[in-house]
This record gives C-alpha cells, sequence and structure tokens, in this order.
C-alpha cells in the first residue's frame, strides 16, 4: 500500500468564469507534503501560487470553479467534503494566514474576540480558559502586554503586530498544517525576517507542516525543506530546497535565483530580473509556457509542452532543453 | 469624558452653523421681492403703517440686530401673515408634532422594509430576488413624489375608495405615509445592497471562513455589521428630512404639518415663519448628524469624533 502523506494534491486544475469562457488558472498540478515539512510554493505573480493554495481549504472566489483533481488530506479528500465537514478542518487541522494583514482582520471586532471566535467553534473551553488560551497565544508570537491588546481593534496594530495576531489565530488550535500565503510580502524587511524567524521557531515547537507561498526565492530559502517553483498554472520544477537552490534545471528558475539578493554578491554583480511577462493564460496553446520569454527556447518549445523528467530522487522538471542535454549525456 | 468635552466642542461648532444659516437666510429673504404686506395693495398707507409697527421700514442691519436680539432670548417672534399674531415658535412646535408623527412612522416603514430587501438584493447578486427589488427600487426613486401621491389618490380614495383622502378621517395617514417613506425606502434598498456588496468582497471575510465559521456568522454578524456603517451616515439627513415633513406629502394631503408651513411661508412672504421653520429645520439637521456621529463611534471602533 501507498504511503499516507498529511496532504496530498493530485492534478488539481482550476479555472475562472470571466465574461464568455472558462479561463484556466491552475492546470492539473501534483505535490505532496509530510508531518513537520516545510513546503515553499514560489512563483511571479499571477501563477497560481494563492488560487491553487486556497483550494486546499475550498475557499475560492465564487467565480473559481475546480475542475478536476484531489486534496487528500490526511487520506481522505476534502474536495467532496460538504460545507459542514470542511468548517470542521478549517481554522482546526488546517490554518491560514494571508498575504494583506491590514484587510484580513475585522475592523469591528477586537483581535481576541476573532481569536476567541475559532475557539468557541472548536472547542469546549468556557470562558475563562478560553481568555487565557488566547493570552498564551498572543505571548507565544510576541505581542507584548497580551492582556491589553487582545481587548484593542485591529486599527490600534500595526501591520507587523497584525500579522503576529493573524499568526496566533491560525495556531490557536494547534494545526496539522499551516497555509502561510506571502504572510510577509506586506511588510517591511525587518519585520519580514522576524514573522520568518517566529514561524520557524513555531514550527519547531508545535511540529506542524507549514507551505509557505512566496514570490521571492530568498524568503524561503531558510525556512523551506522542499520547493515547488509554479508558472502560468503548473510546476515546472519542484525539489529538496538543495537542489532547487544548487542544481536547478529550469531556465525559470535560475532566473528566479538571479533575482535575489545574496548578501556576499559584490557590487558589480547585478540583480538580473526576468524580462517580460507572464502569457495570458486565455491564449495558451500547446507550447511550453514560458518559451516566449525564454533565452534558451528551441523550435520544439514553441509547439510542444515538455515532459516532466526526474533529475534525481525528489527533483523534477519540466523543461526541452534539460531534454536534450539528457539526450546528449546519452542516458 | 473624553467623549462628553468632544460632543461639547461639536455643539459649539453646530451653534456657530446655526448662526451662519441664520444671517444667510435673513439677508436672501429680504432680497425676494416684495414683503408680507403687500397683499393690503388697496391701502398704501395701511402697508406703511404696518410696516412701520413691525419695524420693517427700518435699515435692514437693525432688523437683523433686533432679530438676532430677540432670538438670544429665545424669542422667535410671531406669525405677521399665515397665522397672525400667534408665537412662532408655537406654531413650529405644533406643526413638528403632526410631521413627526408621520415621520416616525415613515422612518421606521423605510428602515424595515429599505435594509432588508437591500440585504437580500445583495446576497442574492444578479439572481431573481435581486432582480426584482432593483426594478421596483429604481421606480420608486425615479418617480417624483407628487406623482406617487396622485396615483395613491386616485387609485386608492377615488377608485377604490377604500381609503379617506382627508388627512383627518380615520386611516387618513396611511397614504401620506407611504408618500414619505417610498423614496428612502427605494433609497435604503440600493444603498444597502451596495454596501453588502463591497463587504462581500473584503478580505476579513475569507479570514471568518478560513477559521470555520459558519455562513450564518459569516455574513450575519461580520458582513451585516459592516455594511450597516454607510447606512448609519444616511440616516442621520435622512431622518431629518422625513421628519420636518415631505412638502409634497403635507400639501397633496393636507396635513397641517412643518413642510407645508415652510413652503406656504416662503409664499406669503411670512418673515417670522420662514426664518423659524429654517432655523428649526437646519437644528434638526445638525442634531441629526450629531446623533448619528455618535452612533457611528459605537459601531465603529475607527471613528472617534474630532
Ligand atoms: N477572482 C478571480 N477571478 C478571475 N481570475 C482570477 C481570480 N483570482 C485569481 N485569478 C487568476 O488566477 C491566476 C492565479 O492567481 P493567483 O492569485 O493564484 O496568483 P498568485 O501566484 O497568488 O499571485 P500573487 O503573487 O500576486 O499573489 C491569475 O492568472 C489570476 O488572473
Ligand atoms: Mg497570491
Amino acid at each position: 500500500m501507498e504511503k499516507t502523506h498529511l496532504l496530498e494534491v493530485r492534478d488539481l486544475k482550476v479555472s475562472f468564469a470571466s465574461k464568455k469562457t472558462e479561463v484556466p488558472a491552475i492546470q492539473g498540478i501534483s505535490y505532496y507534503l509530510d508531518e513537520g515539512e516545510v513546503l515553499g510554493i514560489v512563483g511571479e505573480s499571477g501563477s497560481g501560487k494563492s488560487v491553487s493554495s486556497h483550494c486546499i481549504l475550498k475557499l475560492l472566489p465564487e467565480n473559481g470553479k475546480i475542475q478536476g483533481g484531489q486534496i487528500l488530506f490526511e487520506g481522505k479528500d476534502l474536495l467532496p467534503m460538504n460545507a459542514k465537514q470542511i468548517a470542521d478542518i478549517r481554522g482546526n487541522k488546517i490554518s491560514m494566514i494571508f498575504q494583506d494583514p491590514m484587510t484580513s482582520l475585522d475592523p469591528l471586532f477586537t483581535v481576541g474576540h476573532q481569536i476567541e471566535e475559532s475557539l468557541k467553534k472548536h472547542t469546549n473551553l468556557n470562558k475563562k480558559q478560553r481568555e487565557e488560551r488566547i493570552i498564551k497565544l498572543l505571548d507565544l508570537v510576541g505581542i507584548n502586554q497580551p492582556e491589553k491588546r487582545m481587548k484593542q481593534y485591529p486599527h490600534e496594530f500595526s501591520g507587523g503586530m497584525r500579522q503576529r495576531a493573524m499568526i496566533a489565530m491560525a495556531l490557536s488550535l494547534g494545526p496539522k498544517l499551516l497555509i502561510a500565503d506571502e504572510p510577509t510580502t506586506a511588510l517591511d524587511v525587518t519585520i519580514q525576517a522576524q514573522i520568518i524567524e517566529l514561524l520557524k521557531r513555531l514550527k519547531d515547537e508545535l511540529h506542524m507542516a507549514i507551505i509557505f507561498i512566496t514570490h521571492d526565492l530568498g524568503v524561503v530559502s531558510d525556512i523551506c525543506d522542499k520547493i515547488i517553483v509554479m508558472y502560468a498554472g503548473e510546476i515546472i520544477e519542484s525539489g529538496k530546497k538543495r537542489q532547487i537552490f544548487y542544481d536547478s534545471r529550469h531556465p525559470y528558475t535560475e532566473g528566479l535565483l538571479n533575482s535575489v539578493p545574496k548578501i556576499e554578491q559584490s557590487r558589480q554583480e547585478k540583480l538580473v530580473p526576468i524580462e517580460g511577462n507572464p502569457p495570458d493564460m486565455q491564449l495558451l496553446g500547446s507550447e511550453c509556457p514560458f518559451s516566449h520569454r525564454c533565452g534558451y527556447a528551441m523550435n520544439i518549445c514553441a509547439r510542444q509542452k515538455p515532459p516532466k523528467l526526474t533529475v534525481e530522487e525528489g527533483h523534477e522538471v519540466s523543461c526541452w532543453k534539460y531534454y536534450r542535454e539528457r539526450m546528449e549525456s546519452g542516458e | 469624558m473624553e467623549l462628553f468635552q468632544k460632543i461639547i466642542k461639536r455643539v459649539l461648532l453646530a451653534v456657530f452653523s446655526l448662526f451662519v444659516i441664520v444671517t444667510i437666510t435673513f439677508f436672501l429673504m429680504n432680497l425676494i421681492p416684495g414683503d408680507p404686506f403687500m397683499s393690503e395693495k388697496a391701502n398704501p398707507e395701511a402697508q406703511a403703517a404696518l410696516r412701520a409697527k413691525y419695524g420693517l421700514d427700518q435699515p435692514i442691519y437693525i432688523q437683523y440686530g433686533k432679530y438676532l436680539n430677540g432670538l438670544l432670548h429665545g424669542d422667535m417672534g410671531n406669525s405677521y401673515v399665515l397665522q397672525k399674531g400667534r408665537a412662532i415658535s408655537t406654531i413650529v412646535t405644533e406643526s413638528f408634532a403632526v410631521s413627526m408623527s408621520l415621520g416616525i412612522r415613515a422612518l421606521i416603514l423605510a428602515i424595515l422594509i429599505g435594509v432588508p430587501l437591500g440585504c437580500i438584493a445583495g446576497l442574492w447578486k444578479n439572481k431573481v430576488p435581486d432582480a426584482c427589488i432593483r426594478v421596483i427600487s429604481a421606480v420608486g426613486i425615479s418617480v417624483p413624489g407628487y406623482v406617487i401621491a396622485a396615483v395613491l389618490m386616485l387609485l386608492l380614495a377615488v377608485q377604490l375608495r377604500v381609503l379617506p383622502t382627508s388627512y383627518n378621517r380615520p386611516g387618513g395617514t396611511v397614504m401620506p405615509i407611504i408618500t414619505l417613506s417610498l423614496y428612502p425606502t427605494c433609497y435604503l434598498i440600493r444603498l444597502t445592497r451596495a454596501s453588502i456588496l463591497e463587504v462581500l468582497n473584503q478580505d476579513y471575510l475569507r479570514t471568518e471562513r478560513a477559521k470555520g465559521m459558519s455562513e450564518r456568522v459569516v455574513i450575519f454578524v461580520h458582513a451585516l455589521k459592516n455594511s450597516l456603517i454607510p447606512i448609519i451616515t444616511y440616516l442621520g439627513p435622512l431622518t431629518a428630512s422625513i421628519l420636518t415633513g415631505g412638502f409634497v406629502a403635507e400639501s397633496v394631503f393636507n396635513v397641517p404639518g412643518l413642510g407645508r408651513y415652510f413652503v406656504s411661508a416662503i409664499n406669503s412672504r411670512d418673515y417670522t415663519l420662514i426664518m423659524g421653520t429654517t432655523i428649526f429645520y437646519a437644528a434638526l439637521i445638525i442634531f441629526m448628524n450629531l446623533v448619528c456621529d455618535i452612533l457611528y463611534q459605537v459601531v465603529d471602533p475607527r471613528i472617534k469624533l474630532d
């Protein structure tokens, strides 16, 4: 029998209804994650990072539709579940932190109330016990004077503090899996580093798995075990951290790596952004979606999608250039 | 205590606004050709005597000074024409009582119908209920009050004879109340719908869902409370305008309310009554806005009075 992973996504396909047609957004992605592992999902804006991870909790916007695939959590498919079943998992076994802490908390309720809501929903704790738990949680994520802060409203919190509060909320029930959708993008650099430190510490303390979404490879280098690189709704390369950072095979991954500032970088070495823009998903045909921007593009790239090839155990890439290199080396 | 100080500040500001309104109205009113006594046209001497008696022959700044002085002592003068000799304060209080009794009922009707219908339309956006509600509200907003009043009158009083034409008979308040509440009801529908739709897209609702909250909590606690905020802002001026009476509804249905006096006072150049109704109307609007601001602060922790 196959081993059950904590989370396994199989051939997930999502599209959005636009005026006349269904525009594909996720074109069949598969990956898995085990307990305590940290998976980084990277890719440019619009590559489908948020959409694919929101599917896990069935949080797609109204016009989004899951066209196929399975999302197995502890071996059970989440997609056919009804509203009540999925609500029992949300915030409890799987929880989520969102990109923008400024808009992700309800302005009309105190931070404490918003944390308490999920404790009320998922536990039998009484009022006093819930309050104690909230204080502990706020303390855990590094918010000073938690007794006072829990009675304050979101607008009385700074951006970094709100994100900490969001994290406290997400951790309130000790989830097995935390999905962090660009939790630091809206914050300034020092706060970013603090939040990542915090997540790293909490991961070790609470032994949870994390999906960490970002468009900045530099951000995930520290915290991740595995990395998925997404482009135009597909996974174009995936592997362990070492494999992606030191042995990447896809020109797009290469490009992402070159656009990360490195500490030891000399001043002459400029950061190289990737030229061009992601393709219009509506116009995408059978070509490799990156072929328009790829410096190594060959004839075949514009005609046919590359097959998924295994570089070594755990490291997969979809690229014609790598295919050719393999052929030439005579494997 | 802080709130108290802020309210004091707002009240002072309100008094200043009132002063400005009094001044502007006073001088504008005197710019309209004619005066309260021009109808006694047969006898110019009598007119002149009346003007002299009420001090209208004096220079305008002196009249203005006298009026302000009276106001400071709580005296708004007596009516010149419409109810000759009666104190303005009595006329305004009496007619306002009538307007208020109609207005409060119309207001409650508008809120009880407008807000829920707006919510339904917003929550079922682009579905059948939404389409129906939107058609109704579009009609209600674009048809002028006197048309509504006339149609109601023809239909219910003349054709079907289920309601009396006169305000004083039993059931006579029904048509004025409907006329008064129709526009605000439809406006509230639109406002609530737009507000709900705006809120439904907010990130914090997704956060609520991600915590496992039921749709019931997401919609009825978080979405509704947030979408009430713009509605509260509108309720202030709405209440004031409904309470002072629709000019149309009161004129058509012959209701002895403040709105009717406001119109006829201008027509007959009843100076003191024009001033009295204007001051009252302005004070009411200012007061309602203040109440709303305080209410607003109770609902929305981000807003601080200043
Ligand atoms: N509500 C929506 N309606 C229509 N299309 C959408 C919607 N949300 C996302 N999409 C489309 O889905 C694709 C993936 O979007 P997604 O938000 O997952 O990108 P992302 O990788 O998270 O980008 P970012 O880094 O900007 O957050 C995009 O092409 C986008 O146009
Ligand atoms: Mg995103």
